[in-house]
């Protein structure tokens, strides 16, 4: 019998989250592969249609409701996920690298005294061990880490890692109620909040100027700006520049900020930290300005400037409003 | 409030990073080494804590001697107590390892939280806080933003940050385990010559490895690296501009608008 | 020394010092501070040191308003004029020594730096450089120019006459490289028997400014040691602020050794002969005078001796200038924080310059260098001024 991965899918706001789209495409290959069929869990209340969404991706659904699982707590999800991860007895448990994942995969590694790989580009077997790859110090090292032998693995996958496939059908879903009583729970939900509406949608943008600690300091962002008006594109920065209060909370781009996919991104001394380009790497065009040429940033990019940003970009700014100028 | 911080000493990669001839070790020599960025966060949360709600915080770390550092500053920032579970040399340890020694040594005391970084800037894992509370059989929560007691339930109230702006928040019972977010607060910095005096003057409590170990059945690594690498700009991928900083801006000008970008 | 003498023994020499102020506010007239921001007593010299005093008696050290005193006392640019001022026109109080002092008090306490100082002081410490830069790029700007031209330096320590100590912003900032290739080029027209250090460190100035006693006793311990090594007889600096520290500042042993600004050096030059400006720049130029080379140790002439023996430069002297020149805002740890500015300083200054027809400010201080050239950039006069270290302007007259 085929050994099986159980994919633990994430939603938000009454959607499907990208990154179980991605890890559902990248299982695709990895399954077929090895030979394993890929089984998925969603948990909820009311979400039926999203399990039903989900259903076609895959050789088995499972939906597990009830009222306690509308939001996610690692307990309640814990408790409900165990029994059904007895019975299937998956050989790897999957779930995205996310606030979620962070949270509840290496809890559930412990608690099926699995081996726990966080926050994996890549994975794959080799007699019957699990080999993942994955970064080490910021990206500056990578890594690859072999799991000793073991009945089953939890693995979180790194967003944006693997591209979603469009994908169709629908098959039956087996519906779970679990119980679950609320005395015994030691944590309680108390609310999810949304990020507060804004002026400028940073997401909606064809041109994104990004800005990191290369700025060095609040009043050189005039440079930026400049280019940015030339471009037409709007201003967006890294959690550090955030952090500073150089530009406001709704411009952050990355892991904990918003995912963007312009048709151009412009990364100004950006270094290029894997929370960052989570947020960039779906961008058509990325190009990098950065004084150190070792930048992880040029891992991804498509052009690279190595040099200042200070001397770089208003060469740009000027080179652009003459042929502006000429075009008149 | 009975506190306790993990502290994890981590290297600085400031310079290009040497690995051994084995291809798996990473050659550390003359490399700096500080406290981890996101423990001093949670050092500083617990000491915020203590000194709102009353309380002591004690601070623990694992590791060889050198790991004294992280802890002599815990102390100088205004921990309580240290301890130092002391690892014998050249020893094989992964997250799994370090979360079972932790629990084995603060379950000996008595604690209503403890706190942990969100993840470690060395392997970025962020498995160490969760594994954790699961052994000492308490409740968590990760990447907390904001921590407010209330007495009256003897609870927590978090707020969680998650993606894209969204928060998330939680109330959970005491005895419980935070994870800390950067940003939650602003670290003090402590001077070189507050750190000088408590190396001279403080004392921290050792605890052998082995011992601790020895009470158990033993707990042994579920991983190991076994390749280590530099991953370098796909050149096929990243086209270098080079040239004048005119050069350069007509180069990529030109590149983006052949290709419908501008 | 235990921690509460230490902490009760800077509490006493700093109330000490702000007990013999007189409160007659001379020192106002003269704070860039006070000219640049909303005005606030706590906004000059005599007010800051009252702050921290009356912060200590009244136990403000350990509230929540710690912060604002914190804030108060890293606002100060550290230039030196309230203590000129003070010595001519009132009691001669050291304000400088019990500001300082209170940041030494605030480090020690936990309550400072300032938290974008944090990161600084981490890489002074790490590093030996306050730009989170790694120490083996430190020579780069030097391995820039071999590959251009020979050069005669010895890499110490294989012993030279000179030491050329270069300082952190000249060996890492993209800009200021430019000045230590400069500096460079002159030694080598003068022949002078010059070397630089191998593994260069910090002077020390910036942590102690913000406050970091114990990082600058390392680093300056260290430099000693170094210079102690290298053999050499005299010490020429590119920063007024490594001159600074290394004058006034450094233990007893520093006396074995003399110490130059680059401008006393080439000055002197000038003046034996081994080094003939001939090119010709014809260029209005006016001098700004740094804090830490003017007012803090009295070399006024030495840079404009420079400026003059350049043919067709034609120098001016801005509104205000020598021990009344203005600051530029760069120094006291400011360059890393912000400080809330009704009318920046920098900007102030280069209207200044603006407004005695000068081309050309020419200054002799990487962090002036720096605040000044964003400040043209600022004011939108870009293209009409520009700022030229004395050094750039005599090179390029060779």
């Amino acid at each position: 019998m085929a050994e099986k991965i159980l994919v633990i899918a994430e939603h938000r706001g009454e959607e499907i989250r990208d990154v179980t789209w991605e890890i559902l495409s990248g299982l695709d290959e990895l399954a077929g592969a090895h030979g394993m069929e890929v089984h998925a869990v969603i948990l909820g209340y009311g979400h039926e249609r999203l399990a039903q969404e989900l259903s076609g991706a895959v050789a088995k659904l499972y939906y597990m409701e009830s009222e306690g699982l509308k939001f996610y707590t690692c307990e309640r999800y814990l408790s409900a996920l165990m029994p059904l991860i007895k019975e299937v007895n998956p050989k790897l448990v999957i779930m995205g690298h996310t606030a979620m994942g962070m949270d509840l995969a290496p809890r559930l590694a412990a608690a099926m005294d699995s081996p726990y790989m966080p926050d994996c580009l890549d994975f794959r077997f080799d007699a019957g061990c699990l080999i993942v790859t994955r970064e080490l110090f910021g990206g500056k090292l990578r890594s690859e880490v072999k799991a000793v032998e073991d009945q089953s693995y939890v693995l979180t996958l790194r967003s944006g890692v693997f591209t979603p496939k469009a994908r169709e059908g629908e098959k039956q879903v087996e519906r779970i109620v679990p119980q679950l009583g609320e005395e015994g729970f030691l944590t309680q939900f108390l609310g999810l909040t949304e990020p507060p509406k804004e002026g400028v949608d940073i997401t909606k943008a064809d041109i994104i100027i990004g800005v990191g600690r290369g700025i060095g300091d609040k009043d050189k962002l005039q440079v930026v700006e400049e280019f940015a008006e030339v471009t037409g594109g709007v201003l967006a920065a890294t959690r550090p520049v955030i952090d500073k209060g150089w530009l406001p909370k709704e411009r952050q781009v990355g892991q904990s900020g918003k995912i963007v996919k312009p048709k151009l991104y412009v990364a100004c001394g950006i270094s290029g930290a894997s929370q960052h380009t989570i947020g960039i790497k779906k961008s058509e065009t990325i190009v990098a300005i950065n004084v150190d040429p070792h930048a992880p940033i040029f891992n991804i990019a498509h052009y690279g400037i190595v040099g200042d940003l200070f001397e770089i970009l208003p060469a740009i700014t000027s080179k652009i409003k003459s042929i502006k100028s000429l075009n008149k | 409030m009975e506190i306790f911080v993990c502290l994890r000493q981590t290297a600085i990669l400031k310079e290009e990073p040497k690995i051994q001839p084995d291809g798996k070790t990473l050659d550390l020599s003359g490399v700096n080494r500080h406290l981890n960025e996101w423990d001093a966060y949670a050092l500083e949360e617990a000491l915020l804590l203590a000194q709102k709600y009353g309380g002591n915080v004690s601070i623990i770390s694992l590791g060889p001697q050198e790991v004294e550092e992280v802890l002599f500053y815990g102390l100088a920032a205004g921990a309580k107590e240290a301890i130092h579970i002391l690892t014998p040399e050249g020893l094989e340890i992964d997250n799994w390892v370090i979360a079972n020694a932790l629990a084995q040594e603060i379950k000996k005391h008595p604690f209503d939280l403890v706190l942990t970084g969100a993840q470690a800037e060395d392997d970025g894992c962020g498995e160490v806080g969760a594994t954790l509370a699961h052994l000492l059989g308490i409740p968590h929560a990760s990447l907390v933003m904001r921590v407010v007691y209330e007495p009256e339930t003897n609870s927590l109230k978090v707020d969680r940050e998650l993606e894209e702006g969204y928060m998330d928040a939680l109330r959970l019972r005491l005895p419980a385990l935070l994870t800390v977010q950067t940003g939650i607060n602003q670290p003090r910095y402590i001077s070189s010559m507050r750190l000088r005096r408590f190396k001279k003057s403080a004392t921290i409590s050792k605890v052998s490895f082995d011992d601790l170990i020895s009470k158990t059945q033993g707990f042994l690594p579920k991983k190991e690296i076994v390749k280590l690498y530099t991953y370098r700009p796909d050149v096929s991928k990243a086209k270098i501009l080079e040239g004048s900083p005119e050069a350069v801006a007509e180069q990529l000008i030109g590149q983006l608008i052949s290709k419908g970008v501008l | 020394m235990r921690e509460d003498q230490f902490v009760d023994e800077l509490k006493e020499m700093i109330v000490d010092i702000a007990r013999r102020c007189r409160n007659c506010n001379y020192c106002y007239s003269v704070c860039p501070l006070f000219e640049s921001t909303r005005g606030f007593q706590v906004q000059g010299p005599s007010g800051i040191l009252q702050a921290i005093r009356y912060g200590i008696r009244w136990g403000e050290l350990e509230g929540e308003e710690k912060e604002i005193l914190r804030d108060i006392l890293y606002a100060c640019t550290t230039c030196y004029s309230c203590v000129l001022k003070c010595k001519s026109s009132g009691p001669g109080v050291p304000l400088l020594d019990g500001i300082e002092g209170g940041r030494k008090l605030l480090v020690e306490l936990m309550i400072g730096p300032m938290p974008e100082q944090i990161k600084v002081l981490e890489s002074l410490e790490q590093n030996g450089n306050p730009y989170d830069e790694p120490p083996s790029k430190r020579l780069d700007w030097l391995r820039d120019l071999e590959n251009e031209r020979s050069l005669s330096y010895k890499l110490l320590g294989k012993g030279a006459e000179v030491l050329l100590y270069v300082g952190c912003t000249p060996s890492y900032n993209e800009g200021i490289k430019d000045v230590a290739r400069a500096v460079v080029k002159l030694l080598e027209e003068v022949g002078a028997d010059y070397g630089i250090l191998k593994e260069e460190k910090c002077c020390g100035s910036p942590a102690r400014r913000m406050g970091e006693e114990g990082l600058f006793e390392d680093l300056s311990t260290e430099n000693l040691e170094a210079f102690k090594q290298s053999g050499v007889r005299k010490i020429i600096t590119i920063s007024p602020h490594c001159y600074n520290t290394f004058v006034n500042e450094y233990p007893e042993a520093i006396k074995g050794f003399e110490i130059q600004h680059y401008t006393e050096f080439f000055a002197d030059a000038i003046e034996r002969g081994s080094l003939v400006p001939k090119l010709r720049i014809e260029k209005k130029v006016t001098y700004h005078d740094p804090c830490y080379l003017g007012k803090r140790n009295g070399v006024y002439d030495a840079p404009r001796k420079i400026l003059m023996s350049i043919p067709g430069v034609q120098l001016v002297e801005m509104k205000r200038n020598r021990d009344n020149s203005l600051c530029c805002g760069g120094g006291g740890g400011r360059m890393w924080i912000e400080v809330e500015e009704v009318k920046r300083l920098s900007e102030s200054r280069v209207e200044e310059a603006m407004a005695v027809g000068a081309e050309v400010i020419a200054t002799a201080c990487p962090w002036c260098h720096i605040q000044l050239e964003d400040a043209v950039k600022t004011t939108g006069n870009e293209g009409k001024i520009e700022v030229k270290e004395v050094a750039e302007l005599l090179a390029s007259s060779l």
